[in-house]
């Protein structure tokens, strides 16, 4: 029995798990179908017809629909908590960066392998007064036939909180005036649509250049349960006496529910949950870190064009982004250059990427690199073996 | 939404009228599967009709994921390795998921309930299902559909009249085998605190309430309870139970759901074939304000708390938003109700027994923190004789199958009916060997209706 709120013993517990399999995270979806993706861009409000339409599948460069480059996160999460699961340790886990590397796009139909591994676990910064943990994991996702397409590195903290203690976060929902509301109306409409089939040539785009701002709110419950859908999490896909169950063998994962007493609720339900995100130690449900870093990649896919490739992109999550909050993420780019992987040369463009809620707080840091065309020359896929 | 002229009794009256008009016809819910589809994209899959193709094929993972977002793990259903080991020689899935390739529901003509802008002033609620199964579904079973409308009954409720629409489904598998038949019972409830469209003004939310409750609450002794029906609610399995060795006034088990949950509302997302249930962010609010999106498009809420005037109505899950829909807390959908008693029959009669009827009645809705305790018992014990004929679509041939009669009821925390329904099991004979399937039928079998299946249809 782990005493609570106590984090040696499980870093040391975490730190015999570095290297191997994470324990905590099941498989999402195997096959990219079409539902999967659709449901992905549902929960993203991203409605690019080149990851939502069949027939602008078909005339594109790829001979068929793809997934936006977050679609992997479908098939396994990289937000390990190593051992937190095993032993009730009385921490909450909430992911605070996230690192991708893409290789290739992710066609309709494809069928993913994924390895997730527990690749670091440490002691964190101080989380108010409260001591935290910081578990890093890194998922690698592969074609069946071990055809490489990504690799994301997922930060989560791990801090601990009993019901009663002092919040972790004390906000409650935010009531939007009458003058914010005529605000945010006119950035929604603001928002210009996806670039498209028109290309974005290296050639034209210059450093100091700004991205089309996305506007990502207000937070609602179906903002929230679309991705729960879209993560395709089996532990949270089961009703009742079976959830009951796998609540049973996951003690880290058990807490009381501060609305009804009921002492076997699952804690990965608190997030989204109103009546129950106490026990989370907030006043209102939390967005999920790894949906504010899809959301905030759509600011590059939406930019680049059908044909520009999303490299890479490092983000770190500041703050939290609750229900009811609305998301500015906005781009820049900040360096042009060429690069050599393999057998090819790609046109690079980074952009710094950043994103503030309606308070003005911080929600997303980090830059991205996508390589782009150029008259007479495509983006060579896979990256650094290209293959037409 | 008000477009001049109309008023909300003028709607009620165009609804009953265009409703009544519908019988007989086929409906649009489920197919072509253009709801949720946003503006401009193509229709992904088959469209051709009735019968409709559905995309939802029973793979493996689909018959093992459906089993479990209804809450069962009987492993006749989950694990293929002892499913092949069983009656069947694969793995099946309750008969139940027919309803995942294709939605019994009715809610009238959808130009007015769907695709009118801002809805209509009516709160929908799926409450009944009744079944009838001809065949298990195995694995790799693929779904063709009809789904006509049936009835209107306009019924006197506390607050006017209800009006009860049901459906007549058929589902074949893609060899044109009937798999099953379902009878839908949605009822439509006018609402003049609504307006004239589907989503009340926010001054006037929680005005009238159609049912005031809290949430249950648990101490130790409740839980405990709860903890000791859940361990005892587990499958027969192998162990066969035979016709012989039943007798009428014998009880079931009892199943039993713990405290509901948020997450037992969001798993319905999870198993949802087509389209999620329309598109977050801004896609979201351009839908809802430029009505860019198939269905519901016009459909914007105030939220009672942010005072955002383009919310998403997300009645079922959002605690802040289900006074939209007149309920204290968030609460069940009754498609997703009406699954779950199988359970209770289909742990009871072990691998070899064969759910033949099952009818449900939805009583009030399941909220936040509610339990489901579910009991039943055998009322009839008989032998029925079930008829075919030669040709396509049909099952030839006579057989006696040994059947029992089951009444049940599902009970929330506080004793209240929340389900009540019927069920006739075909169980193995000493007498008569085991359940032969499929069931004889003629090519069309007729559709029970309602004033029969309602009561005592075993």
């Amino acid at each position: 029995m782990a005493e609570k709120g106590d984090l040696k013993e499980f870093l040391a517990d975490s730190k015999k798990l570095i290297g191997k399999e994470a324990p905590d995270v099941a498989n999402g979806i195997s096959v990219v179908d079409w539902t999967s993706i659709q449901k992905f861009c549902a929960a993203l409000g991203d409605v690019n017809p080149l990851y939502n339409d069949m027939a602008a599948g078909l005339g594109n460069v790829y001979n068929t629909l793809i997934g936006p480059p977050g679609i992997v996160l479908s098939a396994r999460t990289p937000n390990s908590g190593a051992s937190y699961e095993e032993k009730d340790y009385g921490l909450r886990k909430f992911t605070v960066g996230v690192s991708a590397q893409w290789e290739d796009v992710v066609r309709l139909g494809e069928r993913i392998s994924n390895s997730l591994t527990v690749t670091g676990v440490n002691e964190g910064e101080k989380w108010g007064s409260r001591d935290t943990a910081v578990v890093e994991s890194t998922a690698k996702y592969t074609t069946i036939h071990e055809g490489a397409i990504a690799e994301v590195k997922g930060t989560s903290t791990l801090v601990s909180f009993n019901t009663g203690e002092e919040w972790l976060e004390d906000r409650d929902i935010h009531q939007y005036a009458d003058e914010e509301i005529a605000a945010l109306e006119k950035d929604l409409d603001a928002i210009p649509p996806h670039r498209g089939k028109v290309p974005l040539y290296w050639s034209n785009v210059n450093e100091g250049d700004k991205l089309p701002t996305l506007v990502k709110g207000p937070v609602e419950y179906n903002s929230m349960e679309l991705w729960e859908v879209a993560m395709a999490q089996p532990t949270t896909a089961s009703l009742g006496p079976v959830a009951h169950r796998q609540v049973l063998s996951r003690p880290g994962q058990r807490t009381v529910n501060p609305t009804t007493g009921w002492p076997y609720w699952y804690l990965e339900q608190t997030f989204k949950d109103l009546l129950s995100v106490r026990a989370l130690g907030f006043r209102s449900p939390v967005v999920r870190g790894l949906q504010r870093f899809s959301l905030a990649t759509q600011v590059i896919t939406n930019w680049m064009g059908d044909l520009g490739f999303l490299r890479s992109v490092s983000l770190s999550l500041p703050n939290h982004y609750l229900y009811g909050d609305t998301m500015w993420v906005g781009g820049e780019v900040v360096r042009k250059f060429s690069e050599n992987v393999g057998d090819a040369q790609y046109n690079a463009v980074e952009v710094k990427l950043s994103a503030k809620n309606q308070l003005g707080q911080t929600l997303v840091e980090g830059t991205g690199v996508v390589y782009l065309p150029e008259k007479g020359f495509m983006v060579g896929l896979p990256v650094g073996n290209p293959w037409w | 939404m008000t477009t001049t002229g109309e008023t909300f009794e003028s709607i009620i009256n165009e609804f009953r009228e265009t409703s009544k008009e519908m019988i007989g016809e086929e409906v649009h819910e489920g197919y072509p599967l253009d709801e949720g589809l946003y503006h401009g994209m193509k229709q992904p899959f088959e469209v051709d009709g009735p019968p409709f193709q559905s995309p939802w094929v029973l793979t493996e993972k689909a018959a093992t994921a459906y089993a479990l977002h209804i809450g069962d793990d009987n492993p006749l259903y989950t694990d293929p390795e002892y499913a092949k080991t069983g009656p069947y020689g694969c793995q099946i899935t309750p008969g139940t998921a027919l309803i995942m390739a294709r939605t019994p529901m009715w809610h009238g003509p959808e130009e007015l309930w769907r695709d009118r802008p801002g809805g209509i002033p009516m709160a929908n609620f799926h409450s009944g299902t009744a079944w009838e199964f001809y065949d298990v579904l195995r694995v790799g079973t693929g779904f063709r559909t009809t789904s006509k409308a049936k009835e209107v009954i306009e019924k006197p409720g506390s607050r006017g009249n209800l009006f009860f629409l049901i459906s007549d489904v058929n589902y074949w598998d893609m060899g044109g085998d009937l798999l099953g038949k379902c009878y839908g019972t949605l009822i439509m409830v006018p609402r003049e605190e609504m307006g004239t469209g589907r989503a009340m003004s926010v001054e006037r939310l929680g005005e009238r309430m159609m049912y005031e409750r809290e949430a249950g609450k648990y101490d130790e002794a409740k839980s405990k309870e709860i903890l000791d029906l859940l361990e005892k609610a587990t499958p027969r399995g192998k162990d066969t139970l035979y016709w012989e060795d039943v007798k009428e006034g014998d009880k079931l088990p009892t199943f039993i759901v713990p405290p509901w949950t948020d997450q037992d509302w969001s798993v319905t997302g999870f198993i949802r074939n087509g389209a999620a249930r329309g598109y977050a962010f801004e896609a979201g609010y351009n839908a809802r304000k430029y009505k860019l999106l198939a269905g519901f498009a016009g459909n914007a809420y105030t939220h009672p708390v942010t005072r955002w005037p383009w919310a998403h109505g997300e009645e079922h899950g959002d605690a802040l938003m289900a006074a939209y829909r007149g309920q204290a807390l968030p609460f069940d959908w009754g498609g997703q109700r009406s699954q779950i008693p199988q359970a209770l029959m289909s742990n009871w009669m072990g691998d070899e027994g064969f759910i033949r009827r099952l009818q449900m009645a939805l009583r009030r809705p399941m909220y936040y923190g509610d339990v489901g305790i579910y009991n039943g018992e055998i009322v009839k014990k008989f032998k029925e004789v079930q008829k075919g004929e030669p040709g396509p679509g049909a099952v030839d041939g006579e057989r006696t199958y040994y059947a029992v009669g089951i009444k049940y009821e599902g009970r929330n925390h506080e004793d209240q009916v929340f389900v009540q329904g019927t069920s006739c099991v075909y169980l193995p004979s000493r007498e008569g060997g085991k359940v032969e399937l499929p069931i004889p039928h003629i090519a069309l079998p007729e559709a029970v209706p309602y004033e029969t299946f309602y009561r005592d249809w075993y």
